[in-house]
């Protein structure tokens, strides 16, 4: 599985789906291919998307156990059913519960400064107009149903494995290691959840070990990832 | 699907371009992005501006919306709009926000079995909510179906519409807790509900318990400042010191709740020395010889017992008035010391019109003006006929009859929930459970119900105990039915929408109660858009929808209020009722006496007042963080007591201190003023929220109505919101 499938995947345990489509996204095969390529990701010493230069095999890889605890790794070996996910989806990816923990990168960043906003976050907040233009730029549409959050992880981790897939690698890398730092945040909420969002917490995990596994990287080369603008 | 298919999943079409995109305009990172935007901040990008109303009180000023690609940028108010005359107040620039809220509902809500929510799909609710529907007008009757809602343009039309195509006759707005008892009252006077004191023309005006610059509607506070400047002598009865009395000449304290008593005192003054005006009130009421007889006995000195106000004050003040007169009055108040409050609040109403007919003033330069409105004429398109005429009398109408007919009691809708008379109950906009009377009574009482079903933007103490809450959208991001209103100059106005849906599974209240009428079985009553609706509704008054769109407000000054109009009377006897056959037939005496407010305040405890401040607006805006900043910047959420109480009981500015009383007991900081009178805790009507969806407001200050007992004013309906003692002492103490 290449890097942008395993992003892909990810995006669509936080989007919306249906019961086919969950079943198939968790089908063991699948599942487990997802895993063990997440595992790559979590350790490999190189940029996103060259998939072809790692050479060492999965058997010399260490375990996730390596970087998840114990608890999240048990439950991303076991995903939830369709139903179980179906009612994580429904009392907690909606807004205006205590439960609420809905993925949207504007709801747990601190506004920007200039715009007199409230601190603790709120809709279509600086991130998520940002995440509009980079549609735009790039000739994609915001799904209707992601109007109010064109910055949900769905999108930006959908937007990261088109950029991969489209051999945007350098550019890709730009925006993992600028978007997804609000994660720490997310994670904390969905950790006051309990149990039933170890599945999750294991993914915002994976999401955050990559990206530390990429920021350690490009910090250890030349890698610019603050560039303005990369053509 | 295939294993690829699955993997190469994407929500977002056009993917397949986007290399080809790329390398022709590149890529934007986040930094560059924001350089870019403060750049652009000096050229703005598309500024579109809209004519609309603002939500954050019932008000519903009229202004101009700026929104620069999309975002809302700016609020201006509309010069032309009577309310707003230019000004917004804080409510209404902090309550903008809203829109973008965290707290914002996304989705319909269902509780389920473990009593948590989960949302749901649209036609699910529907189906749902319609199958309950239908089993209860099958086993009790529609008659067991009601509706409470808090006017807005659209959800009045919409709410009446929708429990009247069910066949019930139970509509019910906010009023029992906001200024039931202060329409009705005057109705039985006067046979309107409400006048305008022509406050910036007047030699004197008094206020009792009202205060324009806490509840604040620009144009009044405008005009209070130009009476001011005038030269007029502005009077505030009231046991608080609001922020309006910087306009004042006197603020006199008073005990609360006996108004009534410092009313009919001053009626005494002017009866006995002569000073009304007996042609006046010969010419044109009923019933005035039995009042003056009654209130022979409510002397100055009489009065000075009850209200705590010296005799000499009365007698002065009374005195002012017939000088004054007739370019004087007593404003007609709101919610304020008569609107709901005490066991009394309508015969307080009643004799505040009573008084104003002594000075003679209505419809005269400077007094109490009996304006008109104007409303759509009859609409001939038969889609817009109204449901069949419901038999069945609305519940409460019997056992308070003087209740106003378009208000009802709401409360005691509230107590037909616990007895079981109704099962299902729809609220729209309305957080009954919180502000309208004990929460722990209304609690119970809904937890009766089969059906509870809630209407709001976030959730709210009400939509806690329901059974589905449907989300609708911010009022910005909605169009609603135009907007008639009364005044020196009749107008109409219009709420457009500001910005698009934010919320995709939002919907506004047309589309929700047109749709859940079709799932109920009634879509034949819903036939048409709201857009069709306003513009035959303009049509009838020769305006167009678009038209008033463009301009926000028309004015029609053709049918302006002129003044030394013989005034109009609708009462039965087409005359001032100083005695009132209806208020005898539902057990009060015929003409207006004193009636004790509640019972006598034990020892040691207090009488507690709620209000208004002038950055909040009951309990919806206490959740909008730049409101709620203010409130903590400047220690708003404080009760306050006299420095005479604090000293008795050793308490010092800010310290913490205990309210309590049978139903509940909660801590604050307290304020210390001796702009509140002795033996009176003020609590302001606006905090101690309980629902932890509010992040904001979520257990900031006490609750007032925490500390009020379920009761209903007798004849009158209303919830006695002040009717109520506490007990205060230092923590620790």
């Amino acid at each position: 599985m290449d890097d942008a499938a395993v992003f892909s995947m990810m995006a669509q345990c936080f989007g919306p789906t249906d019961e086919t489509l969950w079943d198939e996204l968790t089908e063991s095969a699948s599942w487990e291919q997802f895993l063990d390529s997440a595992r790559v990701l979590l350790q490999d010493e190189h940029p996103l998307g060259e998939t072809a230069h790692r050479s060492i095999s999965l058997t010399d890889r260490a375990p996730l156990q390596e970087f998840l605890s114990p608890r999240t790794v048990d439950a991303l070996f076991n995903p939830p059913s369709y139903e179980a996910h179906r009612s994580f989806v429904a009392q907690h990816f909606t807004g205006g519960l205590p439960v609420s923990a809905v993925p949207v990168e504007s709801l747990y960043r601190q506004p920007h400064p200039s715009d007199g906003s409230p601190a603790g976050g709120e809709y279509l907040g600086d991130a998520a107009h940002y995440m509009e233009f980079l549609f735009t730029q790039l000739g994609l549409e915001v799904p209707p149903q992601f109007a109010a959050c064109p910055d949900h992880l769905a999108l930006e981790l959908d937007l990261l494995a088109v950029m991969l897939r489209s051999s945007m690698n350098r550019q890709a890398e730009v925006f993992f290691l600028e978007r997804f730092d609000w994660l720490t945040e997310y994670r904390r909420r969905l950790v006051d959840l309990g149990s039933d969002a170890d599945f999750y917490v294991g993914l915002i995990d994976v999401i955050m070990g990559i990206r530390a596994q990429q920021e350690s990287f490009c910090e250890s080369s030349s890698f610019e990832y603050t560039a303005d603008s990369v053509a | 699907m295939s294993e690829n298919a699955i993997t190469r999943r994407s929500f977002l079409a056009g993917s397949a371009g986007v290399a080809a995109v790329a390398a022709t305009v590149g890529f934007t990172s986040f930094g560059a992005w924001q350089s870019a935007q403060a750049e652009e901040e000096a050229t703005p990008g598309r500024t579109d501006t809209v004519h609309t109303l603002c939500n954050a009180c019932s008000s519903k000023c009229g202004y101009t919306a700026y929104v620069v690609d999309g975002k809302l940028t700016k609020l201006i108010g509309d010069p032309n709009n009577p309310n707003s005359e230019g000004h917004l107040c804080a409510r209404g620039y902090g309550y903008s926000q809203i829109a973008y809220s965290k707290d914002r509902l996304t989705d319909p809500l269902k509780k389920n079995a473990q009593g948590q929510f989960e949302a749901i799909s649209w036609d699910q609710a529907y189906a749902e909510i319609a199958e309950k529907v239908q089993e209860i007008i099958a086993s009790d009757g529609p008659e067991a179906l009601a509706l409470v809602q808090d006017p807005r343009p659209s959800g009045s039309y919409y709410c009446n519409r929708f429990i009247a195509a069910l066949g019930s006759p139970n509509t019910y707005t906010h009023g029992a807790a906001c200024n039931l008892s202060k329409v009705s009252g005057i109705t039985q006077a006067i046979g309107a509900g409400d006048w305008v004191s022509d406050v910036e023309n007047s030699a004197m005006t008094m206020f009792i318990g009202r205060s324009y610059c806490d509840g604040i509607r620009p144009s009044q506070v405008a005009a209070l400042k130009r009476a001011h400047e005038n030269g007029a002598y502005i009077v505030m009865i009231d046991p608080r010191c609001s922020n309006s009395t910087v306009f004042a000449d006197e603020w006199v304290p008073i005990v609360p709740g006996t108004d009534l008593a410092f009313v009919l005192a001053m009626s005494n003054v002017l009866i006995k020395n002569h000073l009304y005006d007996a042609e006046f009130v010969a010419a044109n009421s009923v019933g005035f010889d039995e009042w003056a007889a009654a209130t022979e006995n409510c002397t100055p000195q009489w009065a000075e017992k009850i209200t705590g106000i010296p005799a000499d004050t009365i007698e002065r003040l009374a005195a002012a008035f017939a000088e004054a007169a007739p370019a004087a009055s007593i404003e007609p108040s709101w919610r304020g010391a008569y609107g709901c409050a005490y066991a009394n609040s309508g015969e307080t109403a009643r004799t505040v019109a009573l008084f104003n007919t002594l000075l003679g003033s209505w419809n005269q330069p400077g007094g109490a003006l009996l304006t008109s409105g104007i409303s759509a004429g009859k609409l001939e398109d038969p889609r817009f006929a109204a449901p069949p005429k419901i038999e069945a009398k609305k519940l409460g109408s019997a056992e308070y009859p003087l209740a106003s007919g378009s208000m009802g009691s709401a409360v005691y809708a509230g107590e037909m929930a616990k007895t079981g008379a109704i099962k299902g109950m729809f609220f729209y906009y309305s957080n009954m459970a919180a502000g309208y009377s004990n929460p722990e009574y209304l609690a119970n009482a809904f937890a009766n119900l089969d059906l509870m079903v809630v209407c709001d933007v976030q959730m709210s103490e009400t939509a806690a105990l329901a059974d589905y809450v449907l989300p609708e959208t911010s009022y910005l991001e909605r169009s609603e039915l135009p907007e008639f209103g009364g005044g020196k100059v009749p107008y109409v106005a219009l709420r457009s929408q500001v910005l698009d849906v934010i919320h995709p599974n939002t919907k506004s209240c047309d589309q929700i109660f047109t749709e859940l009428a079709e799932a109920c079985g009634v879509g034949q009553y819903f036939e048409f858009t709201q857009e069709e609706l306003a513009e035959a509704q303009l049509n009838t008054v020769g305006l167009t929808l678009d038209g008033l769109m463009k301009v926000g407000t028309v004015q029609f000054p053709e049918k302006a209020f002129v003044y030394g109009k013989q005034p109009t009377f609708n009462t039965p006897t087409k005359k001032v009722q100083f005695v009132s056959e209806a208020c005898a037939k539902a057990g009060l005496s015929p003409y207006p006496v004193w009636i004790e407010p509640q019972d006598p305040v034990p020892d040691g405890e207090f009488r507690l007042v709620g209000g208004k401040q002038a950055i909040m607006t009951h309990t919806q805006t206490a959740n909008i963080p730049e409101l709620m900043n203010i409130a903590e910047e400047y220690g708003l959420m404080r009760p306050w007591i006299n420095p005479v109480d604090a000293e008795a009981l050793g308490i010092k500015d800010n310290d913490e201190i205990v309210v309590e009383n049978d139903l509940h007991s909660g801590t604050s900081k307290v304020r210390v003023t001796e702009r509140i009178a002795p033996g009176v805790v003020y609590l302001p009507s606006h905090y101690g929220c309980t629902v932890p969806e509010q992040h904001t407001a979520y257990n900031k200050g006490l609750r007032i109505m925490d500390f009020v007992p379920f009761h209903i004013e007798p004849a009158y309906g209303s919830t006695m919101s002040q009717n109520t003692t506490v007990k205060i002492k230092k923590v620790g103490a």
